[in-house]
């Protein structure tokens, strides 16, 4: 029983303060990320990302880094950036930093996708404050897109999700570009769409490449074969 | 056992109670920082492109937020700009072509009506 107690006592150990490996786990961890909270707190958001960025080199970082690193990285303007970390995030967001992600959105232009953000946040249900907010954003974007938007403004987001090397980017500029290019009427929506599932694809994002790539496939322009070619490659 | 329950507690009891309150706190600063009022919406065009503000310039130049924040209104405007950029760009090119004509004249003046030698000093 004693033999069995102190496995068990060592396992734990291991568990709670890291077993080493390529990026140390350590007991400093919460330490750092406690650091960096009540830096953003303070609102020193430099002091805050170095914090946090020690913390995103751990093993045991925490799942929903995105949480305090996005944020953070919004605060200092640094929008694709944190955009970038919202996006990468594999853990479920909470209701702030899918505040934040739409935030971030609607610094960058990306006002269709800010919009879709808030709008869903909004139907969840937020507190009265974020809920005054995040009407007031969507109020805004529709004034903005109370015209029929102007051709060029689909070029922009096409011409800007084109020259970016980050898929991730490059994809949530593209998918602007696209949802603009149905209010805007300018029937660019294959064009796009193909720019588009090439990133979802680099991406290894199949359910949403599919979806883009089928009617491109099932069409006569220009893209087809090589639409039903990457179909039929997709996983 | 109960001992053994004990030192459990205290082995996991720490870090989660850190994580914990760090969520806490941020949920906190989050809510008290967010940006509850939207600044105006301004559409991009083509003739326009963002001045982006280099991502890691705030924090390797150790600038404040104030300056961040400041690089933040520059960058908001991601999509906006390319025109002053190109206008810029043609003012550079036009610039390099006078200095380069200029230059080219002076040659050609020195060339043809060449200045006797400054006396030195």
């Amino acid at each position: 029983m004693r033999a069995l107690c102190v496995a068990v006592l060592i396992g734990l150990c291991a568990t709670a303060y890291g077993q080493g490996g390529a990026a140390p786990a350590s007991s400093t961890t919460p330490r750092h990320l406690l650091a960096g909270v009540k830096a953003f707190k303070a609102q020193h958001y430099e002091e805050a990302l170095v914090e946090l960025r020690i913390v995103a080199r751990a093993a045991d970082a925490p799942d929903d880094l995105a949480f305090y690193l996005g944020p953070t990285l919004y605060k200092l303007g640094r929008y694709q950036d944190a955009l970038g970390v919202f996006l990468g995030s594999k853990a479920s967001r909470d209701t702030l930093t899918e505040f934040y992600l739409a935030q971030t959105y609607y610094r960058l232009a990306l006002y269709r996708s800010a919009r879709a953000v808030f709008v869903d946040l909004r139907t969840r249900g937020l507190g009265p404050a974020l809920d005054a907010a995040a009407g007031e954003y969507v109020a805004e974007i529709d004034r903005g897109y109370a015209r029929r938007p102007a051709p060029v403004v689909v070029e922009a987001y096409v011409a800007q999700g084109l020259a970016l090397s980050d898929a991730r980017l490059a994809a949530a500029y593209l998918d602007e570009g696209r949802q603009v290019d149905e209010l805007a009427g300018t029937h660019r929506a294959e064009e796009i769409g193909w720019q588009l599932a090439q990133r979802y694809v680099a991406l290894g994002d199949s359910a949403r490449a599919r979806p883009i790539l089928e009617p491109i496939a099932a069409g006569h322009g220009a893209h087809a074969a090589e639409a039903a070619d990457m179909l039929a490659k997709l996983p | 056992m109960r001992r053994l329950a004990v030192v459990v507690a205290l082995l996991a009891a720490p870090p989660l109670a850190v994580a914990d309150r760090a969520h806490d706190e941020m949920s906190e600063a989050l809510l008290a920082q967010a940006d509850l009022h939207p600044s105006p919406m301004q559409l991009p065009t083509t003739a326009q492109a963002p001045q982006h503000a280099s991502a890691n310039s705030a924090v390797k130049r150790g600038n404040g937020p104030q300056s961040a924040n400041a690089q933040a209104s520059s960058e908001e405007g991601k999509l906006t700009g390319q025109a002053n950029a190109a206008a810029h760009h043609a003012a550079n090119a036009a610039r390099d072509a006078a200095g380069n004509a200029q230059s080219e004249n002076a040659k050609q003046r020195a060339h043809d009506h060449p200045h006797p030698p400054h006396p030195t000093h």
